[in-house]
């Protein structure tokens, strides 16, 4: 049975990633593209929380490289992997994700009364 | 003493309340006669009171008022009172200067107490010299007043290297001049209420003449030379404002300008020599300077020495009006007839000879032949222009040109004494007859002799007052003048005897004296005698009310009387130049002689416990007395031959004065253009200036405007040029920039199409650039490897 490694993961996000750009490029539709951008942040969380779990902090962050006080101890057995920032980091993406689809709709709303419309192709008021 | 009573009087007409009392009583009356018991006359006779009890508390050393005695033994042991004396004329000028217009009777009594309160001050401090009786008497007050160039000292208290002291030097000659000036200005204070009461700038009269006499008294009172220069500039800028007092008047105008700039060329000499002295001596004080001079001067030679005593002697002739710088003295009497009593006749003028005489140590044998010469010749040459003036004024002008001229050459021959006794005795008679003349001229208005006569019958307190005192001037015995005025031709005698230098001098002395009674008793003749010229003036004329005659009165008094005063004993030579006058007067083959006759003089110097009144004793006494019964039997002779031939002349016209003038016309003319100095000095020295002046002014509206002018044009066209550059260069340089980032924005803008998904796939397209180049950058080698790699098998 194959071990589920990093890349396997990677592969997941880089999937979810390419199917946002896609649905962006592709949909004229507001409310589509929000969802696309959806996926592109939601691949981004499955990087970090991914990297997070594989990935042991480099000497990158201090002189040496941090030991967690509790390895090979049977909090290390429970708890798992110690380094969480990169789920720290996910859940503040979950959070902005959320403010943005928010404000996102809220313009869109606007875009809306606006234009009777929510076609970004016809949303050109802003060019140069 | 019995003549004290008589020298100093008049006091006080203004010691306060009685003073106001005396100006109001004359109020009343301006214009009534004096004849009969006025209360003018009673005050008058008071003040002499007064001021004769303040001289003889002088004398015994203390003042009895209201059964209380104060000591006056210690009257010299504090600067207080001389300050006092100098410091209220100054507090009534700003008093006069600024409120004066606004108090009773226009201030006059501030400026007139002020002065008075100094004379009552000067009579006790001359009281008490005579009380003291010591010739060496000096007392000297100092602080110190300016220092520079203060250094720290490594380890010590700061070093100033540069001190200017202040000071007060008080000896008998200034107890002496501080008399005479008080006094004198006292007595014009009080006339200038009766002739002054007209003028509408009558407080302004008063504000100068304490200005004056503030400056005067500091003069007189200083201690060095630094604040006497101060002081001769001051009184050098009252005398300015008191000639100009009518400035209306052009003539008045251009005799202040004339005063003021002539003596300037004198004070610009005194300058240089007292700047000689400071350089050698590194002193500014009088005693310094002399014990300076005395140990060798820091090897200042003897010819340098002389040339500063002349220098200093500039100063003197420019002030004391001797020959060159005299023409301004004649163009003073502009100014109203007290200022020419008080600063022109008897102070102000006298301050050259102050200066010689406080000067003396200084002076070399060689400086002072010169001053003498300088003397001599002032004395005769003004006694001739004298003869033919018909200005009342003038006359007295050259009159005191020439008697100033006496007391030059009088100290020139080391007649020191005898120089500045005739200061003295000069100051009360002069002002006498000055302040006589003012009351003519108020009484007939006009100056010009030929319009009197006759006028005794009219103004007889004015004639007796202004006879006594031509009887003084021309030296007849038993008058000041006489005492005076023999004792310098007796010395100038004596020294003529033993240095062949002083012959022409002295000739020049008893020719002068002479002229002198000629032409005084001329004028009193022409004045007074005789039969009205003009008969309406004499209709007009009256005597003058109290306040102008009383000061009259008093120094006819002061003529007769002033020569009581013990100047033989109380004034002499400074000891340091004792040996000096002697080997002057002896001339150089006497000195053993001299040196044994300083003998004496030198044990004055010393103290003596056993008496401490220590009179001056002239060591050649004995040797002069035959020069001096020869010279008084020639004064009088010449002074007989004068006042005979004015009588024969202008009293009983036995001999005709035009008749001669038109047998000598040229001589006549010459007298009477004063010898042309006034035409020399236009075409010979004003004219030059004058084309000098218009020279620089050409030079500087051609060359010089023309030089900043072109300055200008230069920098015109550089901003111009600066500007085309600014214009084109650097607005180029902005407004391109500006065009290029315009344009490029422009172009750039095109790709803000607005669409979202556009600017996405550029995105993405940038990044997808950057991930590929970076891999083709970190693995750069790898590629070229391979590339080499791969070349072989293709060849």
């Amino acid at each position: 049975m194959p071990v589920v490694g990093l890349e396997w993961f990677l592969v997941i996000a880089a999937f979810l990633f390419a199917t946002g750009v896609f649905t962006i490029l592709t949909r004229k539709n507001a409310v589509s593209i929000l969802m696309g951008v959806e996926l592109i942040l939601n691949a981004a969380n499955v990087n970090l929380v991914a990297f997070s779990r594989f990935v042991k902090p480099a000497a990158t962050l201090g002189p040496q490289s941090v030991e967690f006080p509790l390895q090979g101890s049977a909090a290390h057995a429970v708890y798992g992997q110690p380094w969480i920032a990169g789920n720290v980091f996910a859940a503040f993406v979950i959070v902005l994700a959320a403010a943005e689809a928010a404000v996102a709709l809220g313009l869109i709303l606007g875009i809306y009364r606006t234009a009777g419309d929510v076609d970004v192709d016809e949303a050109t008021a802003l060019k140069g | 003493m019995s003549h004290g009573h008589d020298d100093h009087g008049h006091g006080a007409p203004a010691h306060g309340a009685a003073g106001h009392g005396h100006g109001s009583a004359h109020g009343h009356q301006a214009h009534a006669a004096p004849a009969g018991l006025s209360p003018g006359l009673f005050v008058m006779l008071g003040a002499v009171a007064l001021g004769a009890w303040l001289f003889k508390s002088g004398v015994d050393g203390h003042l009895a008022v209201g059964g209380r005695s104060f000591d006056l033994a210690d009257l010299f042991d504090s600067p207080w009172p001389s300050l006092t004396i100098l410091g209220l004329p100054l507090l009534a000028a700003f008093v006069q200067a600024f409120v004066g217009r606004f108090l009773p009777r226009r201030g006059d009594w501030v400026s007139t107490g002020a002065v008075a309160i100094g004379l009552g001050i000067s009579l006790l401090m001359f009281g008490r010299m005579i009380g003291i009786y010591d010739w060496q008497f000096q007392k000297v007050y100092e602080i110190d007043w300016i220092g520079l160039f203060t250094r720290g000292t490594p380890d010590g208290p700061d070093v100033t290297t540069f001190r200017i002291p202040m000071g007060i030097l008080i000896d008998n000659v200034t107890v002496i001049m501080l008399l005479v000036v008080t006094l004198v200005s006292t007595l014009v204070h009080v006339f200038s209420m009766g002739y002054m009461s007209d003028d509408p700038r009558y407080s302004r009269f008063f504000a100068f003449l304490s200005i004056f006499t503030f400056s005067m008294l500091g003069l007189v009172l200083c201690h060095n030379v630094f604040a006497l220069y101060m002081f001769w500039e001051l009184v050098g800028l009252s005398s300015y404002l008191l000639i100009g007092f009518w400035f209306e008047k052009k003539s008045a105008a251009d005799a202040q300008k004339k005063a003021f700039l002539t003596n300037r060329v004198g004070d610009i000499g005194m300058l240089l020599g007292i700047l000689l002295l400071f350089h050698f001596t590194g002193q500014l004080t009088y005693t310094g300077i002399f014990e300076g001079v005395a140990q060798g001067a820091n090897g200042m030679p003897l010819w340098l020495l002389t040339a500063a005593g002349c220098l200093l002697f500039c100063g003197a002739i420019g002030k004391s009006a001797q020959f060159p710088l005299h023409i301004w003295l004649p163009d003073a009497m502009e100014g109203p007839t007290p200022v020419s009593a008080l600063i022109h006749a008897a102070t102000m003028v006298a301050a050259g000879v102050y200066l010689v005489t406080r000067m003396f140590p200084v002076f070399t044998p060689d400086a002072l032949v010169v001053v003498a010469y300088f003397g001599g010749f002032t004395a005769i040459f003004a006694a001739t222009i004298a003869l033919c003036a018909n200005d009342i004024k003038k006359v007295l002008a050259y009159s005191t040109v020439s008697q100033l001229g006496y007391m030059i050459m009088g100290l020139g021959a080391s007649a020191y004494t005898y120089g500045f006794f005739h200061l003295w005795t000069h100051a009360f008679f002069k002002a006498c007859l000055f302040l006589g003349s003012g009351s003519v001229i108020h009484a007939v208005h006009t100056q010009d002799m030929r319009e009197m006569g006759g006028l005794w019958k009219k103004m007889p307190i004015t004639f007796v007052a202004m006879l006594v005192s031509t009887l003084a001037i021309a030296g007849v015995p038993g008058t000041s003048g006489f005492a005076s005025k023999d004792g310098i031709l007796g010395d100038l005698l004596y020294a003529a005897q033993h240095n062949r230098a002083f012959w022409p001098v002295v000739v020049f002395g008893f020719a002068g004296a002479a002229l002198t009674a000629f032409y005084m008793f001329r004028l009193i003749f022409m004045t007074f005698a005789g039969e009205p010229r003009v008969r309406e003036k004499f209709d007009h004329a009256h005597e003058s009310p109290w306040v102008m005659a009383a000061p009259l009165v008093v120094l006819g008094a002061l003529a007769m009387t002033s020569q009581y005063v013990p100047f033989r004993e109380l004034v002499g030579p400074p000891p340091s130049a004792a040996k000096k006058a002697i080997a002057l007067v002896q001339g150089p083959s006497a000195e053993p002689a001299a040196a044994a006759h300083a003998g004496p003089g030198e044990a004055h110097a010393a103290p003596s416990h056993a008496d401490p009144r220590r009179p001056w004793h002239d060591p050649l006494e004995h040797d002069k007395h035959h020069a001096h019964q020869l010279a008084m039997i020639l004064s009088i002779a010449v002074a007989a031959a004068g006042i005979g031939l004015s009588c024969f002349t202008y009293l009983v016209p036995f001999i005709s004065a035009p008749k001669i003038a038109a047998a000598v016309p040229w001589a006549h003319s010459l007298l009477l253009n004063k010898y042309y100095v006034d035409e020399f000095v236009d075409e010979l020295l004003v004219a030059p200036c004058l084309w000098l002046a218009r020279f620089c002014a050409r030079f500087d509206l051609k060359v010089v405007d023309f030089c900043v002018n072109a300055w200008g044009y230069i920098v015109l066209a550089w901003a111009w040029a600066s500007g085309l550059f600014d214009n084109k260069v650097v607005d180029g340089a902005v407004n391109g920039t500006a065009d290029v980032v315009q344009s490029a924005g422009a172009s750039l803008s095109r790709f803000q199409t607005g669409r979202v998904r556009t600017y996405l796939a550029w995105s993405l397209a940038g990044v997808l650039v950057l991930v590929g180049g970076f891999h083709i950058v970190t693995n750069w080698k790898h590629f070229r490897s391979r590339n080499v790699s791969t070349a072989p098998p293709g060849k």
